[in-house]
């Protein structure tokens, strides 16, 4: 409605003009909606009153992910995130004292178990199997007290959607959305299970999680891109798979989630994120209440290590019965350095859309791929990732001829700036991009709450435009000429293999 | 990486009855719990769901729209069904559907080029994309508003006079084909495919698996003349949503679209009946796995069958959620799998079908499948609990309001309904129904729709590193998925 008003009153010979703020206003008035508040314990609160469906969506990050773990505990942020899941001293159990009896027992049996699995030379066979009945007993004397799945039921009943929680490089995230009048459900829940969580089932769980991994296994590219990471990076953290080695989930203690949890789980280390149809004025009282009691905790430092500047190209074989994938990876900068929407207006030109040259080039006029792109960055984004290509050989093509179309384009990109036109439409489908990512509310939360973390500010969500609007077709020859180097990239290949199907 | 649960599609409500049954649950929590930060929680009561208002317009010539207004962003969606699909194809054309779908597209319109379009819509941050499916060939589109003028002669255009230029024909075939050839990289495609193929038959557009060959049988001549036997406007529904007036709206479309003439009669189309289920145990034996994925189920029900309220809150206990049967007692309990549960897949003009579905490694597949197996048996047998059935009901009901959380939504709905039929609030009266069922209800239609007996089992994996062969199960059937290579074409003059 307003945007019309505002259309008129500037008239015809503003036109122009008027039609482009008249865009941004949705924008803007969202923008002007959102209100923050840094509880005393630390922990910063995004709050955005929206009207529509009597529905609200809740976030909570926090702040560490799979980077952030080291030998001998790979996969232990995306473990802990499953046993947030398991309940809290009051709600998942049937008899907490007998319950925690049961687990000191539980983790006796395990600590025995594990350190004769990890005897030198060789563990007792014997022994070994004595152990592990042993632990089985303590397993199910453990479950005895458990109300198994009482939080998912709690949440199921009472109307949550979109029930989930996710874990990456860079973050691990809990979401779901209710009916808005049950917002201070979740508030009291994310309360309770982040003060008082009980880690129960945690060694069925890994079990649970030793299967996600094989899942993962069973993806020719999920094969691919493990082995790619190992090899792209030999000194960060990126390297390793955010699900963990399997060796690591067989060894992880219950101390060791309960460790990450008090590391990293303080209210200094979280932010809370809701969107949807709530009143400012009823929602910060209850929020206030239930989250500021989250322990304040602490904020752990980043990462020490840095990737060191790559040596030579690196290639992955991998030898598989699955059809050929190609992946080139260059290493690039954090998403807080100022380049980095140079990086997303090079993305967008090489594989924004049917006519981009990747896939003009690739697909519909060598015709060597079924498909072919590039993103900004794989895996992670707080430290320095990897900008990648790839392509699917079409039937009867190979990965080489892919190889040498993705290189051309590559050699052009740093040759020759781009044409006008091109960055004008990285800039029209940046808007339309970012309409996509607010439209619905839980989307606006996520967006929110990364950005708040990865870039120190979640106002700069809506300067988004502003920065790619800034970005010139110098700006994207120069990040092309300085990224795109033979020596910065790492080449990761599946050939098929004759064996087996 | 994660825990899982997706939005249940839920039906309708008073705010009233809502905010009631929340009081009830919180209650009994109260009663069977210690002391939790929960129990003493009360809920205001939930705001009335305020429903879009959706507007209906039928043009002379037959053609439908749906027209609902959202001003927050200025963005514009689009979305077209014409009516056939797979369904429409002639005998011994398969793959025209795809080709279609495809090249519609791709093959840009009388106007403009294919690759005209790419480059136009790319500039313009606009998107128009279109694909076949099983009963219909489908447009969706999204614009900027201010870019709608150019836009929407693109999308007219699209439906009334694609070009289906013979390139692009040569290279959507020729995707295709590649996308045959990597049909078997994917291990839970292959389960889901080699199921649909012992449900519906194999040749059913339902479990359409397209070979080389067919490709091969499909020319541009054919596309053409599906386009002008199925594309009609009486055969047309299309919705608009977003940044728009609709007077202004309904004058475009009936610019666009006005002139355009129904020419005959209107075909009809009829969904085929599933085939007869026999139960049958099935292993595709594939190397290069770290588990054994299974998949089991058979036919199912409408959507508007009377039972399917019941149903749909049998199956949401057996298999939907965090605290269903089968992901407490696979997953949580016995942690043999990350993924286990199954579920009703009604559909609007034939039977669909039940599922359930795992994935174990090798050394605990007929452990994993058994369990699914007893807890199907289990619902059968005896009622529910009290406390599962408010589980159940409770969360169905609870979610009702998601169901008008976006005016996209609400539009892609009842484009659905209207396609197949069904009246406007279908997803209300379900919920209605929802609220009565009772545990008698809920046994009543597991004993008489669950068939343990005709269950379609497919078990994709490692055979020789099962724990135990899976014909205690059944007689195995070993299913061979090598693709057909195609026969070699006898060189013909282009």
């Amino acid at each position: 409605m307003r945007r019309q008003s505002i259309g008129v009153l500037i008239g015809i010979a503003g036109l122009f003009v008027a039609q482009t703020a008249a865009q941004e206003q949705g924008f803007r008035d969202l923008e002007r909606r959102i209100e923050e508040r840094t509880l005393p314990n630390g922990l910063k609160v995004i709050l955005v009153p929206r009207t529509g469906a009597p529905v609200v969506s809740m976030v909570t990050y926090a702040d560490v992910g799979s980077v952030d773990e080291e030998q001998n505990r790979t996969g232990l942020a995306h473990i802990f995130e499953h046993m947030a899941f398991k309940g809290t001293t009051t709600i998942g159990t049937t008899n907490a004292a007998a319950e925690a009896q049961a687990l000191k027992k539980e983790d006796e049996a395990f600590l025995a178990l594990r350190a004769e699995r990890l005897r030198r030379p060789k563990p007792d066979p014997a022994r070994l199997k004595q152990l592990e009945s042993a632990l089985e007993s303590a397993k199910q004397e453990a479950a005895r007290s458990v109300d198994v799945g009482r939080l998912g039921q709690i949440l199921e009943q009472e109307g949550a959607a979109d029930l989930n929680a996710f874990t990456s490089f860079d973050q691990t995230v809990y979401v779901y959305s209710l009916p808005s009048n049950k917002l201070e459900l979740w508030a009291a829940l994310e309360y309770d299970r982040f003060t008082n969580p009980v880690l129960r089932e945690f060694y069925k769980e890994k079990d649970v999680i030793m299967e996600e991994r094989r899942m993962t296994e069973s993806q020719p590219t999920g094969r691919l891109l493990e082995d790619f990471l190992a090899v792209a990076y030999k000194g960060h953290m990126y390297r390793s798979y955010v699900i963990g080695h399997m060796s690591d989930l067989q060894g992880m203690r219950r101390s060791d989630a309960d460790a990450w949890f008090r590391k990293y789980y303080g209210a200094k280390n979280l932010t809370a994120v809701v969107v949807g149809d709530v009143k400012p004025a009823t929602a910060w009282p209850v929020l206030e209440k239930w989250l500021g009691r989250i322990p304040p905790g602490e904020k752990p430092g980043p990462v020490v290590t840095e990737e060191p500047p790559q040596r030579a190209e690196k290639r992955v074989i991998m030898e598989d019965p699955s059809q050929p994938f190609l992946v080139v990876g260059y290493h690039r900068p954090a998403i807080t350095d100022p380049d980095a929407r140079a990086y997303e207006a090079l993305s967008g030109i090489l594989a924004g859309g049917p006519s981009s040259r990747l896939y003009r080039a690739l697909v519909k006029e060598k015709q060597v791929a079924l498909d072919a792109g590039a993103i900004p960055s794989l895996g992670g984004d707080k430290y320095p990732g990897l900008f990648l290509f790839y392509a699917m050989p079409n039937r009867g093509r190979t990965n080489a001829e892919c190889e040498a179309a993705v290189d051309a384009e590559i050699d052009r990109m740093m040759k020759a700036p781009v044409a006008p036109e091109e960055l004008a439409g990285v800039k029209a489908r940046a808007k339309m991009s970012l309409v996509s990512r607010l439209g619905d509310n839980l989307g606006l939360a996520q967006e929110l709450a990364t950005t708040e973390n990865l870039r120190g500010n979640w106002r700069l969500l809506f300067r988004e435009l502003d920065e790619i609007d800034r970005v010139t077709a110098a700006d994207v020859q120069r990040v092309a000429q300085k990224t795109f180097l033979k020596s910065n990239r790492t080449v990761g290949l599946i050939e098929t293999s004759r064996a087996g199907k | 990486m994660t825990a899982r649960r997706n939005r249940r599609v839920a039906p309708g409500m008073l705010a009233l009855t809502l905010a009631f049954i929340g009081a009830l649950a919180v209650f009994e929590f109260a009663s069977a719990q210690s002391k939790t930060v929960i129990d003493q929680l009360r809920y205001p009561k939930l705001s009335d769901i305020p429903i879009p208002v959706v507007v209906r317009e039928t043009l002379p010539n037959g053609m439908k729209l749906l027209l609902v207004e959202d001003h927050e962003f200025p963005v514009v969606g689009l979305q077209a069904f014409v009516r056939g699909g797979m369904l429409a194809e002639p005998a011994g054309k398969s793959a025209v559907t795809e080709l279609v779908g495809d090249v519609l597209r791709s093959g840009g319109t009388q106007a403009m080029t294919g690759d005209a379009m790419d480059e136009r819509l790319d500039r313009l941050g606009a998107s128009l994309s279109s694909w076949g499916d099983t009963n219909s060939v489908r447009i969706n589109g999204r614009s900027l508003t201010e870019h709608l003028d150019a836009v929407l002669p693109l999308f007219a255009d699209m439906l009334r006079k694609p070009a289906f230029a013979e390139d692009k024909v040569a290279l959507a075939r020729r995707l295709l084909a590649s996308t045959v050839s990597r049909r078997n990289d994917n291990v839970q495609e292959i389960t889901q495919r080699e199921f649909l193929k012992l449900l519906y038959g194999k040749g059913s557009p339902y479990a359409r698996q397209l070979e080389y060959a067919d490709l091969d049988g499909v020319t541009r001549d054919d596309l053409v003349s599906y386009h002008a036997t199925t594309f009609r406007p009486d055969a047309t529904i299309i919705a608009v949503f977003g940044d728009f007036k609709t007077e202004d709206m309904k004058r475009r479309m009936a610019q666009l679209f006005g002139d355009w003439k129904p020419q005959g009669v209107l075909p009809t189309y009829r969904a085929p009946a599933l085939p007869a289920a026999k139960g049958s145990v099935n292993h595709v034996e594939k190397k290069d796995v770290e588990q054994t994925f299974l998949f089991l189920g058979h036919p199912g029900l409408r959507y508007d069958d009377p039972d399917y309220p019941a149903v749909r809150v049998m199956t949401d206990l057996l298999g939907g959620g965090f605290a269903s049967r089968i992901f407490k007692k696979v997953r949580t309990e016995m942690g043999l799998a990350y993924g286990a549960g199954g579920s009703i897949v009604p559909a609007y003009d034939h039977q669909g079908f039940f599922f359930f579905y795992t994935s174990t490694k090798p050394s605990t597949t007929t452990v994993a499948l058994r369990a699914i197996l007893d807890e199907v048996k289990r619902i059968r047998e005896a009622p529910v609990t009290d406390e599962e059935l408010n589980y159940a009901k409770s969360a169905y009901l609870n979610t009702y309001a998601f169901d008008f959380d976006s005016k996209e939504k609400v539009i892609r709905r009842l484009l659905t309904y209207d396609f197949y039929g069904y009246p406007p609030d279908f997803n209300t009266r379900l919920r209605n129904a929802v609220e009565h069922v009772t545990k008698e209800d809920v046994l009543r239609v597991a004993k008489k729709h669950l068939q343990p007996d005709l269950l379609s089992i497919v078990a994709v994996g490692i055979r020789e590193r099962f724990d135990k062969p899976l014909d205690t199960f059944g007689p195995v059937n070993v299913i061979d998925i090598t693709i057909p290579e195609p026969k070699p074409k006898a060189p013909s003059p282009k």
